[in-house]
């Protein structure tokens, strides 16, 4: 167990092509991260520099006291998991298993009590003698997951989309055990994926990347809530964040927002997180979940005509429209009683809100230092 | 935006009626008895997990694979015996099969050059009008002269339905049409697909085996499962009242929670439902009269995700340790380990709990789903 450190790490494919650019990162000792972005952004790179099935264009990794950049992959003492988890078809689900401490002639008796330990973890114990061929590809992917743990004294775990070709019922599961079996193990842990669902689930920490540069690096409920810019606040959340086009600005001591022919008062309790002054064109972003529904008018409300709705058993959507802004909420309330309704109104800044600027994109407000903290 | 529906004139969206249809391959029965109809202008899912049927039945509608057995109606008209291209159904797979060596225009056009659309679009000017407006609405006009390969995903996917969407047929098929779309692009596409369809008063059948699309955009879902249709209805009915434990596991984000426990009366009024020796639960108001005729069974409770709640230990119906926990956005999911059970809860809070913490749970048993033992039928 180890910590990683990332030092202006950089990746320059042939032709020039420029996929990792310049990525700090400081990874804990025992931390699960998750590398996050969309296909191309240069999370997979990062990991198989870090894994050393890729040479380092420019920078330095360390992994522990050690520099790792001119570490041959099988001196690096990692352990990876990959999409396809590769396993021995006609080995057992044991010997499988087994088998990375098997090449490093470990004695049997270690060896069983290691595997037997991990299976019960997983909840493999009754497929522990049938073939991996006939597992289904949940239960493999477990497989390939206790393997890569077998090796205790491995520094780091990596994982590249271990779960994501699994179907939604599968996934959801094997996202539970996983996020067990790494806090158990306590193993540091970089997993990349695209699903930003899964990262908020199990990581620690998450390093949302974008075209090679890392846009922000946090727990889940800072991305989640405290999105720096634009970029990060659209690619997490289930559903996309809603944005106005609108103005802040002050007036009588009041912070306002001023969206199309609307002006609402802001709550104060913003005013300490504020990064700098006021009077500039921002972007409000609202996610669908934060918005409180009123049926009448009320101050500091903006009315919302209603398009279209989709109604499910769980929850359901509201397709809206403010003067050319359309906008969408989720609610887990009954709407059949106001999916008829032309108009509804709504509450913007009485959950979570946040404010861009509209030039730059990033964020005008501060991370609160404490979670709970000013909002 | 120009909407297409009245082109349409006075034809009306058609219905489709399937009866009694069986396919097998080889000795595997892929579809066993399925029938059902679909109203006029519905917005119909077939819905079921990986390998239940659902693009055999597709398959089987637009004529490209033969049933055993078994008879469809389009309208009051039996279109078994017509050729694929005689039933006017349009589809569009999982896979886009756009042609590469032609650009979005010609791709879109293509439907339209072929003999059976010459009456109408006997012009380039008329194919150029029909082919334009479908690209704007589906927001592909500005990629006409591109060729599939310079495309992303969803602007492929948007041309493969607007290929499909410029004949303007009386059916749409959609298999797993926005399947491997990554969730926010899924979520727009599945927004606009709704949209046209109810728009342009079209009947569509979609397959697909996420619960969340196909609760949130079909008028009704036939639930299909290792090729037999289990239960019809709206979304909301099957999910309150799925007939068997199959259908409820299958209705559900996060799935149902199933426990088995035994029926034991304490007093005369009183029961408990005993998961074993260390989780009993009381029950009272509404489940009781259920549970009175059921005294001395065993029975599998369900219990949804939001149907569980975190409490004081004190005060609680439930307590054990947590097994895992995952944050999702507007809170967060616990798993409870009770002796091997795995219980799934929602909790809305930024607390964050670490495995092995012990917590206490309320269950809303009054919205409890009871299911027969054996048979796995809902009581």
């Amino acid at each position: 167990m180890s910590e990683i450190i990332l030092n202006k790490v950089r990746k320059v494919y042939e032709g020039n092509v420029v996929a990792v650019k310049g990525l700090d990162l400081e990874i804990k000792d025992g931390e699960f991260i998750s590398l996050l972005g969309p296909s191309g952004c240069g999370k997979s790179s990062t990991l198989r520099m870090i894994a050393g099935l890729e040479e380092i264009t420019g920078g330095e990794i360390r992994i522990g006291e050690r520099v790792v950049n001119n570490v041959r992959t099988e001196d690096r003492n990692i352990s990876m998991v990959f999409e396809y988890y590769a396993l021995f078809p006609y080995l057992n689900v044991y010997d499988n298993i087994a088998f990375p401490l098997k090449i490093k002639k470990i004695r049997k008796k270690e060896i069983d009590s290691r595997v037997k330990e991990l299976v019960k973890i997983f909840r493999l114990e009754e497929l522990l003698y049938n073939p991996a061929a006939s597992l289904s590809g949940g239960q493999k992917q477990q497989v390939g997951v206790a393997r890569a743990l077998i090796k205790k004294s491995a520094d780091l775990l990596l994982m590249d989309e271990p779960i994501s070709h699994l179907d939604m019922k599968l996934r959801i599961q094997a996202r539970t055990e996983l996020a067990r079996i790494q806090r158990l193990a306590g193993t540091t842990t970089i997993y990349v994926t695209h699903d930003q669902s899964e990262s908020l689930a199990i990581a620690d920490r998450i390093a949302v990347m974008d075209v090679g540069e890392l846009r922000q690096f946090g727990t889940p409920e800072e991305i989640y809530n405290y999105p720096v810019d634009t970029y990060v606040a659209g690619f997490i959340g289930e559903y996309p964040m809603n944005f106005f086009d609108s103005r802040l600005f002050e007036e009588n001591g009041k912070l306002k927002l001023v969206i199309g022919s609307k002006n609402l008062n802001l709550p104060d309790s913003i005013r300490g997180r504020l990064k700098d002054g006021t009077d500039k064109k921002v972007l409000l972003g609202v996610r669908p979940d934060d918005m409180v529904i009123h049926l009448q008018d009320g101050p500091e409300r903006l009315p919302g005509e209603v398009q279209y709705c989709e109604i499910g058993p769980e929850y359901s959507i509201m397709n809206l429209n403010f003067e050319s802004i359309n906008f969408i909420i989720r609610t887990e309330k009954d709407i059949s009683d106001i999916k008829d309704n032309k108009k509804i109104y709504l509450e913007l800044f009485s959950k979570n809100f946040n404010l861009f600027a509209k030039d730059s994109g990033k964020s005008v407000l501060l991370i609160p230092d404490k979670r709970g903290n000013n909002i | 935006m120009e909407i297409i529906s009245n082109e349409r004139g006075t034809q009306l969206a058609v219905s489709l009626k399937v009866q009694n249809i069986s396919k097998k391959y080889g000795k595997i029965e892929a579809l066993k008895n399925v029938s059902f109809e679909v109203n006029p202008g519905e917005f119909f899912t077939i819905f079921g997990p990986p390998g239940a049927g659902k693009s055999t039945t597709l398959a089987v509608i637009a004529g490209i694979t033969k049933p055993d057995d078994g008879s469809i109606f389009m309208d009051d008209l039996e279109i078994n015996k017509l050729r694929p291209q005689d039933r006017d159904i349009a589809m569009v797979f999982e896979s886009y099969s756009l042609y590469p060596h032609m650009t979005v225009f010609e791709n879109l056009s293509f439907p339209l050059n072929s003999p059976f659309m010459k009456h109408e679009f006997d012009s380039k000017e008329k194919i150029k009008k029909r082919v334009n407006k479908v690209a704007e609405l589906l927001q592909i006009d500005m990629l006409m002269s591109r060729f599939p390969r310079m495309l992303s995903g969803g602007q492929r996917q948007r041309v493969a339905l607007g290929r499909a969407l410029v004949r303007r047929p009386n059916l749409f098929l959609l298999d797993e049409h926005i399947a491997h779309l990554d969730a926010k692009l899924r979520y727009l596409l599945r927004g606009e697909i709704k949209k046209i369809q109810k728009d342009m008063e079209i009947t569509m059948i979609a397959a697909s085996p996420s619960y969340d699309e196909a609760s949130v955009m079909s008028d009704r879902i036939a639930v299909l499962f290792e090729g037999e249709i289990l239960q019809i209805g709206r979304p909301v009915e099957i999910y309150e009242k799925p007939y068997n434990e199959v259908i409820a596991r299958l209705m559900g984000e996060i799935p149902i929670n199933i426990f088995e426990c035994d029926i034991k009366r304490i007093r005369d009024d009183e029961f408990n439902l005993v998961l074993n020796e260390q989780y009993k639960l009381k029950v009272k108001n509404i489940l009781k009269d259920k549970i009175k005729k059921l005294s001395g069974n065993k029975v599998k409770i369900g219990m949804r995700v939001n149907d569980i709640s975190v409490c004081d230990i004190d005060s609680c119906d439930l307590s054990s340790e947590v097994y895992a926990f995952e944050i999702s956005g507007y809170g967060s999911i616990i798993s409870l380990n009770f002796d091997g059970n795995i219980v799934k809860l929602r909790y809305g809070s930024n607390r964050r709990f670490k495995i092995g913490d012990k917590l206490g749970i309320k269950l809303n048993v009054n919205n409890a789903l009871l299911f027969d033992y054996k048979s796995g039928k809902l009581l």
